[in-house]
């Protein structure tokens, strides 16, 4: 079941808890075929599936802490990238996983969804119930942020980050 | 048409611009500024570089990857989950939610094997095989490199008795159990093979009608049948049954889930309909 799998690596992913994302898969993938007659032919069916998995996950979250599943980071790390770094190059895997999982979970997620998943910002924006500008804005803060880390990262292991 | 646009503008949509997200005037004047700048050329390419590194990194990284025992648990709890599946409009059900509801359906292994011990299955050919395989990727998986096309163009590019198959079967006709539904009709190349493609639903099971030119030589090697044997064997293919028959210089194959009544009944009310339409080409 290729979705599963793929679905599975996002959940890991979010949660870093392979129960806890071994059981959102499975109550995702049961949501998706009892509902598959709403899925929209032609439309994305992964990002269909992501949004399931989102509206799982925020469900559960409601249901231990009564808080929302995305404190929103805007206001509080808006204008916190002053200086962002040039695209760095020659990391490896390792390096670009490591600094992705350094930077806040929100822009992780936008990262996540648009670079490895491959959703629209229009997707995106269904998928995690905000705004397509926030979408738009975070994904900008979070590629700067981790342009930033790689950069430190680089810095501090003495390889050099790629020319501007 | 907008205006030629500075480094700095290149850079803000950059990202936007990697994700194919801009406008087609935003992208085209992206495009002109990077024919002109090598240093927002070098930017965007390892942008580019960077997003496709990290969409590698992560689905090749081993700690996230799912336990074979999990997937496998899933597809079996999926499969019982979903034995009553409730009928849907016909056509939205294909075009994507057949797809979809299939995949979620069906076990985790796709590769198709030849089971050990099995007589039929060991001398099923490579043609079989790849009918299976069609039924599979398209009915099942909807993952084919090719996109299918209507019956009547792959008619009259490649073979006028596809267009048989516009109309046999019918949309809807009785089998042994029941009614047999037509949720799709077309032309797939799987494996750079051609097929007519007539997709079924039938018992909450999906069944393909898969009919191709006979390469010369390759009925001779298939198994048991030739015309439209009403008791030709089935054979299992991975997770598959194939009844294979020819007629007319065509091969013909119902496929469909292993371990169901489904694809006898399907072909047993369709063949004679089927061999004639292709006897009469």
């Amino acid at each position: 079941m290729p979705h599963a799998d793929r679905l599975f690596r996002l959940a890991m992913w979010l949660v870093r808890d392979r129960t806890e994302a071994e059981d959102l898969v499975q109550e995702t993938m049961v949501q998706a075929l009892a509902s598959f007659h709403r899925f929209t032919p032609g439309t994305n069916c992964r990002a269909w599936l992501v949004t399931i998995l989102q509206h799982v996950r925020s469900n559960r979250w409601r249901k231990k802490s009564r808080e929302p599943v995305v404190e929103d980071p805007d206001d509080r790390i808006a204008d916190a990238v002053p200086f962002v770094a040039p695209v760095p190059t020659g990391l490896t895997d390792e390096d670009v996983l490591a600094a992705l999982a350094r930077i806040p979970k929100p822009f992780q997620e936008v990262i996540v969804l648009s670079d490895v998943e491959e959703l629209t910002y229009k997707e995106i924006a269904t998928a995690l119930d905000i705004p397509m500008g926030t979408v738009m804005s975070r994904l900008h803060r979070g590629r700067g942020l981790l342009r930033n880390e790689l950069a430190t990262y680089l810095a501090t292991s003495g390889r050099r980050s790629g020319e501007e | 048409m907008e205006p030629d646009i500075q480094c700095r503008d290149a850079r803000e949509r950059a990202d936007s611009f990697v994700a194919g997200e801009l406008s087609a005037e935003s992208s085209h004047a992206v495009m002109r500024h990077l024919e002109s700048c090598p240093t927002c050329r070098a930017d965007i390419d390892a942008r580019r570089a960077l997003r496709e590194q990290l969409r590698g990194a992560f689905l090749a990284d081993r700690t996230l990857a799912a336990r074979a025992e999990w997937a496998a648990d899933l597809a079996g709890r999926l499969q019982s989950s979903a034995a009553p599946s409730q009928p849907a409009a016909v056509s939205r059900w294909w075009s994507g939610g057949l797809a979809l509801a299939a995949t979620l359906l069906l076990a985790a292994s796709v590769a198709l094997y030849f089971g050990a011990g099995s007589r039929g299955a060991a001398a099923l050919s490579d043609l079989a095989r790849m009918a299976a395989g069609d039924h599979r990727n398209c009915a099942i998986k909807f993952a084919l490199a090719e996109r299918p096309i209507p019956l009547a163009d792959a008619a009259a590019r490649y073979d006028a008795i596809y267009r048989a198959f516009e109309r046999t079967p019918a949309d809807s006709f009785t089998a042994r159990g029941g009614t047999v539904e037509v949720v799709d009709r077309h032309s797939c190349v799987y494996n750079g093979r051609r097929f007519a493609h007539v997709v079924m639903r039938y018992q909450g099971q999906v069944v393909s009608l898969l009919v191709t030119t006979e390469p010369a030589g390759w009925l001779s090697r298939l198994p048991g049948s030739s015309g439209g044997d009403m008791n030709a064997p089935l054979a299992s293919v991975g997770d598959d049954v194939v009844r294979t028959g020819r007629a007319g210089g065509h091969a013909v194959f119902f496929v469909g889930d292993a371990g169901s009544q489904a694809v006898r009944d399907v072909a047993d009310a369709l063949s004679p309909a089927v061999y004639a339409a292709l006897a009469g080409a």
